[in-house]
């Protein structure tokens, strides 16, 4: 297997002499197949793969902080909340501050605006912090956002939410049913996905990547990194406030207990469970860390562990000779029909149990951007000697 | 290329009680290799670093050529032609060698933004602030046309990438390192890193280059030729090149002039000949037990 460092030259040297990558084009076919056949399943699962390309899409924002300008946010949920109250103030009928609707179509840009807006409003006091420091003030941030939308009563109606949203209406045809915002969020993260990319192999991206390696050598090369930290903290806040404005007429009851920073916590584990800086490792991350906990109390799945009855029979047959072995007495495991329902009780342990196995068996994340697998890796293949010759 | 004057005038820096500079006045013709040298301590990256706005000297003025610099921020010391390197090298050690390059030429790529006269904070902190915020709304404007630019890949954001692209390689190739440019920077052998630096350091097309020990860590042979890449930068592109150095066989071969910095202060300055005679400089690097015909030593 060649080195990390080999595959990384190989793959830039293809992106700098544009060589066309022979397999690119079937994997983006047969996503696009899997993305597009999914609106057929039912809305139990529909409701699982929004929110799993919400999540994405938040990744996605969130990735370009992270990720790319190395910023640690954790209070990435506020411009998430923010997309969200922008979108219910205006269009939410028990909206106490304003009258009447607002055209869904006009707030969503506008909430991609203001999302920015805030982004820079965070960036602006928090520019001088790095690292630790810059990860307590965000978070406090985002505390701060979910504490006002709480107390403000006269605009947000603190925690008894604004409800019953105007659905988004395309040429007469309203937007209602799960799997056609499914679709509305897909084409969000598509958008983000192209965005972002494009941002990153470009000027920007490079100036990002500069910051996050060394702020101090690349404000030496002439990069203004006040005004490129507050690009990023900026492109990443309005692609959450994107997700909040698409989630918002979805779920159609926007109060701030949907804000807490678990949301932020979430979002930020699944870019570092699915490998900082990468779109596949985004989506694995939303698989696995949104996906699987709705999964593991699914029917579907109750119905597939109680197929398994002879496992139970053959485990309850070894326990049966453990205890007859030694002074141990183990209990016996339930009857599978009841596996469903005790994995949907316990799936955080489950799910905690995976996590844990993921970040051991693969540090860098599912799918590391190959920079990021370079910054992990040991530095033995690295021909670093102090004072060494060549 | 551009060739700039570097002055400085009773140049001070403090940190808290300690004088790590002290009145430096120090006047860099344009075109010239000047060297500083001086023993551990005497203050000489401190210069480099007040010099490129790293630090904000305390007191004293700085000037290139017409412009005074004192107290900009590093991107714009850098953006008006100021480059350096490091003593301890500091590459963007995950990126390739082209993408170092690349980020050097950042300014250039995006079109020169901070050309012409920057305006220096005057130490009034509302009036700054004022200033700031009048020019906000242009810098936003740039901000999202550079975004949408990059997004949507103009032809005119095209182009200068190629551009780029296509000097970053001419560079690499001047300095060596042809065939090195997707290797990455943390891979590349000791003496590229130190080549790579250069580069990325000449992408800004600067006026004046400092380079802190250039040679540090490097065998004789090797910093023979880094001698010979120094004095090749001058002569082809016109570089004023300020360097610290620690091997005197370097800083006696190429430096045209000689400042010599003890405990923060100028106690020598002259020709390679002048500075090696002066007892002043023997005593700092050697102790008052001056030994005769040192020069070969380093401290």
């Amino acid at each position: 297997m060649p080195s990390p460092a080999a595959r990384w030259k190989d793959a830039r040297a293809a992106s700098w002499d544009r060589l066309p990558s022979a397999a690119r084009p079937l994997a983006w076919l047969i996503l696009s197949l899997v993305v597009l056949f999914i609106p057929f399943f039912d809305d139990v699962w529909m409701r699982m793969f929004f929110l799993v390309a919400l999540y994405v899409t938040l990744g996605i924002g969130l990735n370009v902080v992270v990720g790319l300008a190395g910023l640690l946010d954790l209070g990435f949920v506020a411009f998430f909340a923010l997309g969200a109250y922008l979108v219910a103030i205006f269009d939410s009928p028990v909206s106490p501050a304003v009258n009447g609707t607002v055209n869904y179509w006009v707030l969503l840009p506008a909430a991609v605006g203001v999302g920015a807006l805030f982004g820079v409003l965070l960036g602006l006091p928090v520019l001088p912090l790095r690292g630790d420091y810059l990860a307590i003030v965000t978070l406090g941030f985002g505390e701060i956002v979910r504490i006002l939308l709480l107390n403000m009563d006269n605009i947000t109606r603190g925690s008894s939410g604004l409800y019953e949203l105007e659905k988004p209406a395309v040429a007469g045809y309203r937007v209602d049913a799960v799997s056609e915002f499914y679709v509305m969020i897909v084409i969000a993260a598509f958008v983000a996905w192209f965005a972002t990319a494009r941002l990153r192999d470009s000027r920007v991206g490079r100036a990002w990547e500069a910051i996050r390696e060394d702020e101090d050598v690349a404000a030496a090369m002439g990069i203004n990194t006040v005004k490129y930290k507050l690009m990023a903290f900026a492109t990443g806040a309005s692609i959450g406030a994107l997700g909040g404005a698409i989630n918002a007429p979805f779920i159609d009851f926007v109060a701030p207990q949907s804000f807490t920073l678990q949301v932020s916590i979430n979002v930020l584990a699944l870019v570092i469970i699915g490998g900082m800086g990468s779109t596949q490792g985004v989506i694995a991350g939303a698989l696995i860390l949104v996906g699987v906990p709705e999964v593991l109390q699914f029917e579907e799945t109750a119905n597939l562990l109680e197929k398994l009855g002879w496992l139970r029979d053959g485990m309850n047959t070894a326990i049966d000779g453990l205890n007859g072995l030694s002074p141990m007495n183990l209990a016996k495991l339930p009857p599978a029909d009841e596996w469903g329902e005790k994995l949907a009780l316990y799936r955080f342990i489950v799910f905690g149990a995976l996590l844990v196995a993921i970040m051991i068996v693969r540090p860098t994340g599912l799918f590391p951007s190959r920079r990021r697998e370079m910054e992990f890796a040991q530095t033995s293949d690295a021909e670093l000697p102090a004072g060494g010759t060549v | 290329m551009a060739s700039s004057t570097l002055r400085t005038a009773g140049l001070g820096m403090q940190f808290q009680g300690l004088t790590a500079l002290a009145d430096i006045d120090l006047a860099v013709p344009a075109g010239q290799i000047h060297g500083v040298i001086g023993p551990n301590g005497a203050g000489k990256t401190t210069l480099f670093n007040c010099v490129t706005g790293f630090y904000r000297p305390t007191t004293g003025e700085l000037w290139l050529d017409d412009q005074r610099i004192d107290g900009l921020a590093p991107h714009q010391v850098s953006g008006l032609g100021v480059s350096r390197t490091f003593q301890n090298i500091r590459l963007f050690s995950t990126m390739t060698s082209i993408e170092n390059v690349l980020v050097g030429y950042h300014l250039q790529a995006g079109g020169r933004t901070t050309a012409g006269r920057v305006r220096r904070p005057t130490g009034n902190r509302l009036r700054d602030g004022l200033g700031e915020l009048a020019t906000a709304p242009r810098s936003v404007a740039a901000s999202l046309a550079e975004i949408a630019g990059s997004v949507f890949r103009t032809p005119s954001v095209r182009r200068a990438e190629a551009e780029a692209v296509a000097r970053a390689r001419e560079l690499l190739a001047t300095l060596g390192l042809a065939g090195r440019e997707n290797v990455v920077a943390r891979n590349l052998p000791y003496g590229d890193q130190r080549r790579l630096e250069i580069a990325r350091a000449l992408a800004t097309s600067p006026g004046v280059l400092l380079l802190d020990e250039p040679t540090a860590g490097m065998n004789p042979q090797e910093s023979l030729s880094m001698v010979g890449l120094i004095r090749r930068v001058r002569d082809e592109l016109g570089t004023t090149i300020v360097l610290i150095e620690h091997q005197m066989r370097v800083v006696m071969g190429v430096c045209e002039y000689i400042t010599v910095l003890d405990y923060g202060r100028k106690i020598a300055e002259g020709t390679a000949a002048e500075v090696q005679r002066d007892t002043r400089v023997i005593e700092a690097y050697l102790g008052t037990r001056a030994v005769s015909g040192g020069g070969h030593g380093a401290a």
